[in-house]
């Protein structure tokens, strides 16, 4: 092996910087728009906080979504959290109604969603309260939180901070409101249709399921065979679990054979090798109600 | 005989069919023109809380630059003219909408022109009553800016269904016209620049 000659040293050092800084431009130019942006609260129910850019610390993102999920369920209201870089169009009202219209935050007819939006490196942030909230925030309430908690924080660059302690006051007016903290879950619309589709699924889909997953009888080829015995057996040296059945039709007698779970020398497993259908543990797919927002709330620049 | 009966039962369930399709077209008109009718109150709601906006905002300025009376007498008459004029939401013609359109362009523009003269005065720039106003003032522009697409969307949508074949007979024959929406505005329909 040849050693490193004189010139080789920079040039690579210097290949290496420009790939280094490539990559940090890369990363800072995301201009966030409306569709881009990762909706977190969709993939997983508990969060709340949109931190694509790494803004937040992992621990601000966190106690916000607490906050903001114990927000959720003792008041009804929804919210989104955005902390960011650079939106496109550097405009944060159009910005923050957009992701509103689009993703319908808070529940329709209560139209109770509210959406914070930081862009650090636009130096730009917005309120935008849901129409159920102008009552509780209207656009003086919102200016005046972001006057004198947010923007004393955000000027210093103490962003988790001002995040912090807006949506911490943002949650203490919203729960001051009578009606606001008199929210119980509405299950009812959502309960009815629920029993709705249990009870079709349970007279309906389900002896039909039944019945087609019946086999047939191999003799007269009606779908009446009964599960008569089940038996362990080996068949060319393979263990296997066979189950008799008999047709209540014509009476015909068959059996059919399927893999025995319990594999010689190995414990229990489900679905193959080729990797379960469990999701066991994974997170609960979340989602926004179809809230309407009209434009309340309040912007502006630091 | 027997043929006859056949006949009979297919007339009578062709005009069943048709009758099924004119009420069904006829239901979707009336529930569209009334989402239409519902946007455009939205519209008004969100132009009239403009308009309760300004006697407060012109006597906070008031206070400070009582000099600027004329600026004052502008934005007080547009405010008058402005919710003077009265539009029908079931018939609203071109020209009402242009007229309504163009007395509230003024409001707007005599609101520019009062906040500019506002920012002026260092100490009423600094007076929270103004900021939160003026804070009021741009949510209150969002609001008619949203109210107005959604006005348009519900008219486009309308529409739509008014012109497209074949739904543009029963239109016809229960006399649903099409509606007319907002135009893009022209430059003196722009928000007031609020700087913070």
């Amino acid at each position: 092996m040849k050693p490193l000659s004189a010139h080789t040293l920079p040039v690579r050092t210097l290949c290496a910087t420009l790939l280094c800084l490539l990559c940090a431009t890369a990363h800072a130019a995301v201009y966030w728009t409306p569709e881009r942006l990762p909706m977190v609260h969709l993939q997983d129910a508990s969060r709340y906080a949109v931190n694509p850019d790494g803004v937040l610390a992992a621990a601000t993102v966190d106690s916000l979504d607490r906050e903001l999920a114990r927000l959720e369920k003792e008041t009804g209201v929804q919210t989104v959290v955005i902390a960011v870089r650079h939106i496109e169009g550097d405009d944060p009202y159009t910005f923050g109604q957009a992701v509103a219209d689009r993703y319908g935050i808070g529940h329709k007819g209560r139209d109770d969603g509210l959406l914070v939006l930081l862009c650090t490196d636009d130096r730009s942030y917005s309120i935008l309260t849901g129409d159920g909230l102008e009552g509780v925030l209207p656009d003086a309430v919102c200016y005046r939180i972001e006057q004198q908690v947010m923007v004393p924080l955000l000027k210093r660059g103490e962003w988790d901070q001002a995040l912090l302690a807006t949506v911490d006051k943002l949650d203490r007016c919203i729960r001051q409101d009578p009606e606001m903290s008199a929210y119980t879950e509405e299950g009812e619309a959502d309960g009815w249709v629920g029993l709705l589709v249990a009870g079709v699924l349970t007279l309906v889909v389900l002896p039909m399921a039944v019945v087609l997953g019946r086999r047939k009888c191999p003799a007269c080829g009606k779908r009446k065979l009964e599960a008569v015995q089940e038996q362990h057996v080996v068949v060319q040296g393979q263990r296997k679990v066979r189950t008799v059945y008999r047709c209540t039709h014509c009476g015909h007698i068959s059996h059919h054979d399927r893999n025995d779970i319990i594999q010689p020398g190995g414990g229990m497993f489900w679905g193959g090798p080729a990797g379960g259908g469990f999701r066991g543990g994974g997170p609960m797919h979340g989602s926004f109600g179809g809230g309407h927002f009209g434009g309340g709330g309040a912007s502006g620049r630091f | 005989m027997k043929k006859k009966t056949i006949t009979l039962i297919a007339v009578i369930g062709v005009v069943a069919l048709v009758a099924l399709w004119l009420i069904g077209g006829y239901n979707r008109f009336v529930s569209r023109e009334e989402a239409v009718g519902k946007a455009w109150a939205n519209v008004e709601a969100q132009y009239q809380r403009r308009a309760d906006l300004i006697p407060n905002l012109v006597n906070t300025v008031k206070g400070y630059a009582r000099h600027e009376s004329q600026t004052f007498a502008e934005v007080t008459a547009a405010r008058t003219r402005a919710t003077s004029i009265q539009v029908d939401p079931s018939n609203i013609t071109p020209e009402q909408l242009q007229q309504f359109q163009q007395a509230q362009s003024q409001v707007g523009s005599a609101l520019g022109r009062l906040i500019a003269v506002a920012e002026q005065y260092p100490d009423l720039k600094a007076n929270s009553n103004f900021l939160e106003l003026q804070a009021q003032l741009e949510g209150t522009e969002n609001r008619i800016q949203k109210s107005r697409t959604e006005y348009n969307e519900a008219v486009q949508r309308y529409n739509v269904s008014v012109r497209r074949f074949p739904g543009n007979i029963v239109a016809a024959l229960f006399g649903f016209e099409t509606k007319s929406s907002f135009q893009s505005e022209s430059g003196s329909e722009k928000a007031p620049e609020v700087v913070f």
